[in-house]
């Protein structure tokens, strides 16, 4: 549906219209504290902390620096144990963790450090992810409590992927799954992947997907490549694998509340700009007055093709 | 006390039968055409009385035997007096004779014109077919709907938007009748051309305010809409070809005086157009868009106590896309289908039946494929229905009206079907829902005294959602499914019912001035679920079910009617307050994907609304210079306990200021004027108040529903028409129409657009907004012989 609509609205803009800034004032809350953790299987959970902007009509913003929020309380549980997690930053780390923190942000180097980025973890291997057990969150940070809960599912397994060429092309396309969902129905993913030449795993729009539609059925499904920073130069190839790259793929199982949130969101990164959808609020998982984003727990399951 | 002397006043008229009566009946028909004629007054100099012609050009009056002078007036018709001498029960059937032009003298009449003084209507609006051609048209396409939003109390849905909001009610809240049969969703484009086309309309009435018993369903208004019947004189073509589409209508008599017919069909032709810029090695090529409408009509007359009538529409919009190298293809087509059939037959000069059967449908489908992936999308809603009315004329006091009413609903809410190869997705098949609506009524439009004039009336109506129907049961805790409950098929899901009293009230203050009172309570049983900000061929209409009450609304109105200079200038000014329980929104945050495999309504939330204001209109209904000014001051609020936090919030279409200027001047013969100016205070829109990063991306946090305001919207247009040389046989105009004269960029809708990078200290981040049409010069060649 929302397809119709992406291809219409430029219709109409490229019939009459005309878009200049609106002459709007918006008063800002700025009270907000952000949370984007995760936590996986074998490895510990990672939370990053900031804070909302106002939105000033036509103003600049300073630094991402001052967004990040230092000092928190954060800690997470799974029922039997609980460990305080460290707020590690990039100039605090060797030059050698770069990449790994690049791969847990999805920044390159250089703007980690000069950015230096700051993120709250463990080496407490005791609360490092399991399948199937339940993560509580708390945060205490800029005078609020918060807190959040998820679980990491078991993962469903890819039967295979493979990389096919999209319409009459013959040099790109997109990556292709096979898929067995279980019997039981509340089964939700995300899907992320990346070239064995990115440094991160990406998502791409409409990443999440659950199996309302698909309960306990073996189906298959294909992706686009997710935005890569760099992918500017190269414009007729964004959103496309090319034979010759080596596609890892990470699907992961959620939880109901997070697929929420990443469709809430991903919902609305599509259609913010958009006259015929409405403002879609995104649905968090995090409990307590004055907090935003969400805390995820993925199941993984990992996947490599080489694209021909 | 006073009652009882109101009472026995009217009695003592009823009763005090001296004198011989007889019943003057008959209809009022366009000589030259043979087409009835609605709404028209002819006035009994010595009672100081008039009597109307009813929808179908029917008029019965009974009065003392004697000596009478009848003045018969309509618009664009000559004044028509003639003396009769009523002895006993005469049929007179009277013909008009149009004026040959709109400067022509006799339309510089002092006629009684002075019905919105003396009715009991308050908040209705008689449009003609020819006023609102007068107009600018946006584009070169005359559309009545437009014309009614620059009626006080009436705003335009948006840009170029035919749809429209009435005295703080929602879009699903008016009743669009075409030949009295109701139509879904009458624009085409995503609203900027209505559905009717104005070649096949003969004129409109929309109630606003006091609605009569008759009519019901809706909430906030009812635009009645009727098509002409066909010439039954001589064969008729007209015409016109406009920049977006081009029209023909062909009338004549099937047998002269005793039938006739008309067919009427208009298509864009954008599509055509657009054809050389699309190059065939275009990603786009083969991607087209185009709408038609076909109205046909026939009508029959077997006595003259006995006509039929038969009258249909079909309208389409085509959308077609595809894109070849990326394998994607999609189909979007929707239209609404209706068809009366209509008999009137007079039991007796006093007593006038209608009966008709009725049909209408709207469909939407969507159908997209991406390479192996096919996503098929439909909705819509079918109605078959039938009514009886009567209408009695014991008396000239009284005019009294019952009838009853039947429809059968079917409505498809969005079900959807996808599949990815040899794999079926299970979307949940297609969900129909069914259910019977029924109403009764009675009401009477009578003179207690010369002064006093009232009108009262009942309708009760009943609701009956039935089975076949599955209902979703949620988890009060988790909000997740827990049960489902199936229904049988017709066993009863949900039954409402209730009564609907209406009364309105005139009181003469002098020959030219009046007050009115009145009040209403309408049900409404079906509802329109629209998840956008903008209204779309996607919306789906649904049923009261268990879990959906009926919409109840009440509306409280008084106005104060005055014309002067021989009623030349009609003003009035008039007060509503208006209440809506069981309003239905989708829940903040519904995504159309909620809809699947679950109860549409599961995602309703429900509240009330109220709005209060005041209209004035100003209007000079004859002369070279003629047209009107309405402004009205409102307020439109809304109140769910799940969104915007329980909090009191504006509607979207609350609209503070609203004023439009309508005018049209006619120099000479020849050339013809016209001019349109709206102004009116900006929408409400609900926008992020401030942002953050999700991983790695710009995401917004949204703000209190509906609490920031666009700037405001104001345009001008104007229009001229040119006659051509005219051959007894063959007339032609063109007429040129510039829309937003001073290229005003209204805004359409706003959005937050960022730019930069937040991690370098680029990012910027800005409200934009989006204007949809500058100044658009039209040129549309009219033609008839």
């Amino acid at each position: 549906m929302k397809k119709i609509i992406y291809i219409l609205c430029p219709l109409f803009m490229l019939l009459q219209s005309c878009v200049r800034d609106a002459d709007i004032e918006i008063p800002g809350t700025v009270d907000k504290v952000v949370i984007e953790g995760y936590i996986e299987p074998g490895q510990p959970p990672i939370v990053f902390l900031t804070r909302n902007k106002p939105y000033f009509g036509t103003n600049n913003f300073g630094s991402f620096n001052e967004m990040l929020i230092h000092g928190a309380y954060v800690s997470v549980s799974n029922g039997t144990h609980t460990t305080v997690l460290n707020e590690i930053c990039a100039s605090s780390l060797p030059d050698s963790l770069l990449p790994l923190l690049s791969a847990i942000t999805g920044l390159d180097s250089a703007t980690i450090q000069t950015i230096d980025f700051c993120l709250y973890t463990t080496l407490d291997m005791a609360i490092w992810g399991e399948e199937g057990k339940t993560y509580s969150l708390i945060v205490n940070a800029e005078g609020k409590s918060l807190t959040a809960k998820t679980k990491i599912p078991f993962p469903t397994q890819l039967d295979s992927i493979w990389y096919k060429h999209e319409g009459t092309y013959t040099d790109r396309g997109f990556c292709w799954a096979r898929v067995k969902d279980p019997d039981t129905l509340g089964n939700s993913y995300r899907w992320f992947a990346k070239r064995s030449t990115d440094y991160a795993f990406n998502a791409p729009i409409g990443s999440a997907f659950n199996d309302k539609f698909i309960n306990g059925q073996e189906f298959e499904f294909a992706y686009n490549r997710a935005y890569t920073p760099g992918d500017d130069d190269n414009p007729d190839f964004i959103g496309y694998f090319v034979p010759g790259d080596t596609i890892i793929v990470r699907f992961t199982s959620i939880d109901e509340d997070v697929y929420e949130f990443w469709r809430t969101y991903e919902t609305q990164v599509v259609s913010n700009g958009n006259p015929f959808a409405a403002p879609t609020p995104i649905r968090s998982n995090i409990k307590g007055e004055g907090g935003l984003g969400v805390w995820s727990g993925y199941g993984v399951w990992y996947d490599t093709t080489v694209a021909q | 006390m006073k009652s009882l002397f109101l009472i026995a006043t009217f009695i003592g008229f009823s009763l005090g039968i001296f004198a011989q009566k007889a019943t003057v009946s008959g209809y009022v028909t366009d000589k030259n055409t043979g087409e009835n004629l609605f709404n028209c007054g002819i006035f009994i100099k010595e009672l100081n009385k008039t009597a109307y012609t009813n929808d179908y050009g029917f008029y019965s009056f009974t009065i003392d035997t004697g000596s009478y002078t009848l003045r018969i007036a309509y618009a664009m018709m000559r004044t028509y007096e003639m003396k009769v001498h009523v002895t006993r029960d005469v049929r007179l059937n009277i013909p008009m004779i149009p004026v040959e032009t709109m400067i022509d003298e006799v339309t510089v009449t002092t006629e009684k014109a002075d019905k919105n003084t003396k009715s009991t209507d308050l908040g209705k609006v008689e449009l003609t077919i020819e006023k609102v051609k007068s107009l600018p048209a946006f584009l070169g396409e005359v559309d009545v709907l437009k014309t009614i939003q620059l009626l006080p109390g009436v705003l335009a849905a948006g840009e170029g938007n035919s749809g429209f909001y009435v005295r703080g009610g929602g879009p699903d809240q008016n009743l669009v009748l075409l030949d009295e049969a109701p139509v879904y969703n009458a624009s085409h484009l995503f609203g900027f051309f209505s559905v009717f086309n104005a070649d096949a309309v003969s004129g409109l009435d929309l109630y606003k305010g006091s609605m009569p018993a008759q009519y019901g369903g809706r909430l906030a208004s009812v635009l009645d809409i009727s098509m002409k019947e066909g010439n039954n004189q001589k064969v008729k073509v007209d015409g016109g070809i406009g920049l977006i589409s081009s029209r023909l209508t062909v009338q004549g008599p099937i047998k002269k005086d005793t039938s006739a017919f008309i067919i009427s069909a208009r298509r864009t032709y954008i599509d055509v157009l657009m054809k050389p810029f699309i190059k065939k090695d275009s990603p786009f090529a083969g991607s087209a868009y185009y709408f038609y409408d076909l109205n046909a009509k026939v009508n029959y007359k077997f006595t003259d106590k006995d006509r039929i009538f038969l009258s249909g529409y079909f309208g389409k919009d085509v959308f077609n896309l595809n894109n070849v190298q990326d394998d994607f293809a999609m189909k979007i087509p929707w239209g609404n289908a209706t068809g009366t059939a209509r008999w009137n037959h007079l039991f007796s000069d006093k007593l006038f039946m209608n009966v008709t059967g009725l049909f209408s449908k709207y469909d939407f489908k969507f159908e997209g494929s991406q390479d192996q992936f096919k996503f098929g999308l439909k909705s819509g809603i079918m109605d078959y229905s039938g009514k009886v009315d009567f209408q009695y004329f014991p008396s000239l006091r009284h005019n009294i009206r019952f009838g009853a009413y039947y429809v059968h609903h079917r409505f498809i809410p969005s079900s959807a079907s996808a599949s990815s190869g040899e794999t079926e997705f299970d979307v949940g098949g297609t969900v129909k829902l069914f259910a019977h609506e029924a109403a009764v009524y009675v009401g009477d439009d009578f003179d207690i005294t010369d002064m006093l004039r009232i009108n009262v009336g009942v309708r009760y109506s009943f609701f009956n959602h039935i089975g076949p129907f599955t209902r979703y049961v949620k988890d009060p805790t988790t909000g997740k499914n827990s049960d489902t409950l199936n229904y049988a098929k017709g066993e009863s899901v949900a039954l409402y019912h209730g009564p609907e009293p209406r009364i309105s009230i005139r009181y003469s203050l002098t020959q030219n001035a009046s007050l009115k009172a009145g009040f209403t309570r309408n049900l409404q049983f079906i509802h329109l679920a629209s998840l956008s900000t903008v209204s779309l061929p996607t919306d789906v209409w649904i049923p009261s079910t268990d879990r959906v009450k009926p919409q109840l609304g009440y509306q409280y109105s008084v106005g104060y009617f005055q014309n002067f200079k021989d009623n030349t200038y009609e003003t009035s000014v008039e007060l509503y307050y208006k209440e809506m329980k069981n309003q239905v929104e989708y829940r903040e945050g519904a995504l159309p994907d909620d809809d699947v495999k679950d109860n549409i309504d599961n995602n309703f939330v429900f509240g009330k609304g109220w709005s209060y204001g005041a209209e004035f209109f100003v209007k000079k209904r004859t002369g070279k210079f003629n047209g009107w000014v309405g402004y009205t001051l409102a307020w439109t609020k809304r109140q769910f306990p799940d969104i915007n936090f329980g909090e009191v919030y504006y509607a979207k279409y609350d609209r503070r200021h609203d004023l439009s200027v309508a005018l049209s001047y006619d120099p000479t013969k020849k050339v013809s004027l016209g001019l349109v100016f709206i102004y009116a205070t900006g929408n409400a829109i609900t926008l992020p108040v401030s942002w953050y990063l999700i991983d790695n991306r710009i995401t917004y946090e949204y703000g209190q529903r509906n609490s920031l305001r666009m700037r405001p919207y104001h345009r001008l247009d104007l229009s001229v028409t040119l006659k051509g040389k005219e051959t007894k046989k063959f007339k032609s105009s063109w007429n040129f129409s510039i829309y937003n004269v001073y290229s005003r960029l209204n805004p359409y809708f706003i959005y937050i657009d960022s730019d930069g990078d937040p991690y370098d200290g680029s990012l910027t981040i800005k409200a934009k907004q989006v204007s949809l049409f500058p100044i658009l010069p039209s040129v549309t060649w009219n033609f008839n012989f």
